[in-house]
């Protein structure tokens, strides 16, 4: 059935790649995203591909007008409905050299992927429980699993992300509303260009987290690794006990 | 957020010659822009699209390489003109995806899909429909591009179109392709009717094809380089027409556009230098031996278009040294003569390229550094052995030059700046539109500067 699906980040290369999907099966679409031009071609483009309705929001999760205001702003370019469902897919990675020297920069990283991602998730999720249908996506990652020296500041923001997501899915349990935590790998998008090397047998597509994002909404899967491998190394990894995990340089 | 600089190891599809390049992968319009716009961090920049081309048309170790992976939305499709307007870095295979639903193809196609939209302008490239419809630029109805100086620029057959035809063929060196208009033509199925041809030596493969060119869209065929003697040029004609839905079996007719997905398969690893030879060798044989001449089949556009494409990263069964393509043109008047001069040049080295593909090709287009003319092409890998690798080029080249002939550029790895000036005589009317949009060379290639686009 045709439903309508907002994007938040709709520019990410993450999202591009589920938008497409999600256009591909007829849902019409809502692009929130903080640039006006790129927001704008990525819905002609998908009008191009798959003749279905597309609108966009500007959105920025550094302005809190915007943050507390998007839920309204979705209903209002909808013709007054709520979206059928929501996907999260905004994020920054300063990287942490950078974080380390500007604890500002550090709090930011905060404020974007979990302080604003908390308010939208938890406005919808309620919204979402009052209709009793709906379906939250959030893209978190498999950095939240574990603290790492290299990158607990992201990875903190992170995990704060999944508990909210996870917590979330326990409290709409039997309200009707899906909630999936997307626990990404690495993904060659821009986020990751120069730290990944995109070649690597680990390093996905973002059309490959694309399709598994689309088969856990299908199958209303609550927790999702993509690539799958990462859900056994993220085992691993949490499990290596405290005083050997301080001897590697992660 | 501007974009990251990473240094990587890049070459052609040939895997001849990797070299180190500092290459960027803008995100956005805007990330591309401040890119071009900072002259003095990277006062030399080339875009690469999929690496498709051979040699090293796409590697620049002196310079910005500019991978347009994120700019690749399509800006408008009509589906009643077939009229599609996208990003340069957009695939033939999206291409085809979006547009074949409709009754859509591309208008002409090179032999993969896994080109961008950019690099087959840039290259102006052709398919095995070139003695009918002409090469990929005759397809294109208007370019938006992003000169050297940062500005934006409409160019069409009709707006600028000293700049249009320089920049079609142009190898990227008169400014980045932005976008592309690009005419599709009509089908009515997925599927096209293939006719098999056996012919018995270079005669009777160039007879074989003036006879029937007339009556195929398509037609291109396979030479065994091995065939020697009154066998030299023995080959197989692979013939084929657009399918009408009545042509296809009954059980695809409902659904003419659609094609069953396939599984790819993977090269993994990098064979040992020996395997080629003995590989390839059977191919042909066992194609050449079954194939009854006048057997015609139906086969949809991925089997008959892009063989290849169905084995990924195929390029490795050539071994970690890599191999060259050599594609020549002969025109007409010195065709049979110049393809046996290769032909027996091939053998005598022992060096082939065991299959080699041959085409008709039919008149040139306005483009001043567009490949193809009225003649013949003769397209051959050679795996690289080191210096007699290069001494046959040198001696193939030769005799390219004496009848007239010419190089591919988007397939050329080692032609010398006086071969190329000699079998590019509009190479200065190419030159006086690149001074007037990039005076000051912003836009290179490793192979612009070896055959002298540029001054190296
Ligand atoms: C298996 C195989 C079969 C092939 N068959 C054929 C064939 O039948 N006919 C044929 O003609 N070719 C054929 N080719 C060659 C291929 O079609 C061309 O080399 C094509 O240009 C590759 O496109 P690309 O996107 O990979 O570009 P690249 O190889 O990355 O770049 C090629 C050139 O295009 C330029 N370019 C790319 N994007 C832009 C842009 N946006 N703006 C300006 N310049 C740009 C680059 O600077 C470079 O000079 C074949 C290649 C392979 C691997
Ligand atoms: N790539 C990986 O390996 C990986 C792994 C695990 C998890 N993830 C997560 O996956 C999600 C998608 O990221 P990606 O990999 O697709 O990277 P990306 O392409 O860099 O996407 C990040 C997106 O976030 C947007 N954004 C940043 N700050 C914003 C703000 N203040 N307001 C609104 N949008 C903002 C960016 O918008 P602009 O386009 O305007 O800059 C961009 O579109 C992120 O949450 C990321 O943390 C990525």
């Amino acid at each position: 059935m045709k439903q309508t699906y907002l994007i938040l980040g709709a520019t990410s290369g993450m999202a591009k790649a589920i938008a497409r999907k999600l256009a591909e099966q007829g849902h019409d679409l809502i692009l929130a995203g903080r640039s006006e031009g790129e927001t704008g071609l990525l819905g002609a483009d998908l009008q191009a591909r798959s003749q279905i309705q597309v609108k966009t929001l500007a959105f920025d999760a550094g302005r809190r007008d915007q943050v507390s205001g998007i839920l309204e702003a979705a209903r209002t370019s909808n013709d007054g409905e709520l979206p059928e469902g929501v996907v999260l897919a905004y994020g920054v990675m300063f990287p942490q050299t950078e974080t380390e020297k500007d604890p500002d920069r550090m709090v930011e990283t905060f404020e974007i992927n979990f302080v604003s991602a908390a308010r939208i998730l938890q406005d919808f999720g309620t919204a979402f429980a009052g209709r009793g249908r709906g379906v939250i996506v959030g893209i978190s990652s498999v950095a939240g699993d574990r603290g790492r020296g290299s990158n607990y500041h992201y990875g903190s923001s992170k995990a704060a992300l999944t508990a909210f997501l996870d917590g979330m899915r326990h409290r709409l349990q039997g309200s009707g509303v899906h909630v999936c935590t997307v626990l990404p790998g690495f993904v060659d998008t821009p986020m990751t260009h120069g730290i990944l090397d995109p070649n690597s047998p680990l390093c996905a597509k973002p059309e490959q987290v694309a399709r598994d994002v689309l088969k856990a909404i299908r199958r209303r899967r609550g927790r999702i690794y993509t690539l799958w491998p990462w859900r056994w190394i993220m085992m691993i990894i949490r499990h290596i006990p405290e005083a050997m995990f301080l001897k590697t340089k992660l | 957020m501007p974009s990251v600089t990473m240094e990587k190891s890049l070459s052609g599809w040939g895997g001849y010659h990797p070299v180190k390049c500092a290459v960027a992968v803008p995100a956005s319009r805007a990330d591309l822009r401040q890119l071009v716009a900072d002259a003095s961090g990277n006062p030399h920049l080339l875009i690469r699209g999929l690496g498709r081309s051979y040699g090293d048309s796409a590697v620049e170790p002196a310079g910005t390489v500019i991978l347009q992976n994120h700019l690749d939305r399509i800006r408008s499709f009509d589906r009643t003109a077939g009229l599609i307007r996208c990003e340069a870095g957009v695939t033939l295979e999206d291409i085809i995806q979006v547009a074949l639903p409709h009754g859509w193809f591309l208008p002409t196609t090179p032999g993969t899909k896994f080109v961008t939209l950019g690099g087959a302008v840039a290259a102006d490239v052709h398919g095995k429909n070139h003695h009918i419809d002409g090469s990929f630029g005759g397809w294109i109805r208007s370019l938006n591009l992003l000169l050297a100086d940062g500005s934006e620029c409409e160019c069409s057959p009709e707006e600028r179109p000293d700049l249009f035809w320089a920049t079609i063929g142009g190898m990227g060196l008169t400014g980045m392709i932005l976008e592309a208009a690009l005419q599709l033509r009509p089908c009515s199925s997925a599927y096209f009717r293939v006719t098999y041809r056996r012919c018995r030596n270079l005669e009777a493969t160039l007879r074989a094809i003036e006879e029937t060119d007339g009556s195929y869209t398509y037609s291109v065929g396979w030479i065994d380089c091995l065939g020697r003697g009154d066998r030299l040029g023995r080959s197989i004609l692979m013939l084929g027409n657009d399918a009408r839905p009545e042509d296809l079996p009954a059980k695809l007719r409902s659904q003419p556009f659609h094609v069953p997905r396939k599984r790819r398969k993977r090269v993994p690893i990098y064979f040992p230098d020996f395997a080629l030879n003995r590989l390839t060798v059977s191919a042909f044989n066992r194609f050449y031996y079954t194939v009854h001449p006048d057997r015609e089949v139906v086969v949809d556009y991925d089997t008959y278009f892009y063989p290849l494409d169905g084995i990924h990263d195929w390029n490795r069964i050539y071994g970690r040294r890599g191999f060259v393509q050599y594609q020549a043109l002969f025109p007409l008047a010195t065709a049979e003569r110049g393809l046996r001069r290769v032909l027996e040049t091939v053998a005598r080295f022992g060096l082939a390229s065991f299959l080699a593909v041959i085409k008709r090709s039919g008149p040139g287009n306005p483009s001043p550094l567009s490949y193809l003319f009225d003649g013949y092409t003769l397209a051959l890998d050679i795996p690289n052995v080191g210096p007699r690798m290069l001494e046959m080029s040198q001696q193939l080249d030769k005799i390219l030059l004496e009848e007239g002939g010419r190089l591919y550029l988007a397939k050329d790895s080692l032609m010398s700046s006086e071969t190329f000036r000699g079998m590019y005589p509009r190479m200065e009317e190419f030159l006086a539109v690149k001074r007037s949009v990039d005076p000051e060379n912003r836009f290179t290639s490793a192979q612009a500067r070896r055959v002298g686009l540029i001054p190296s």
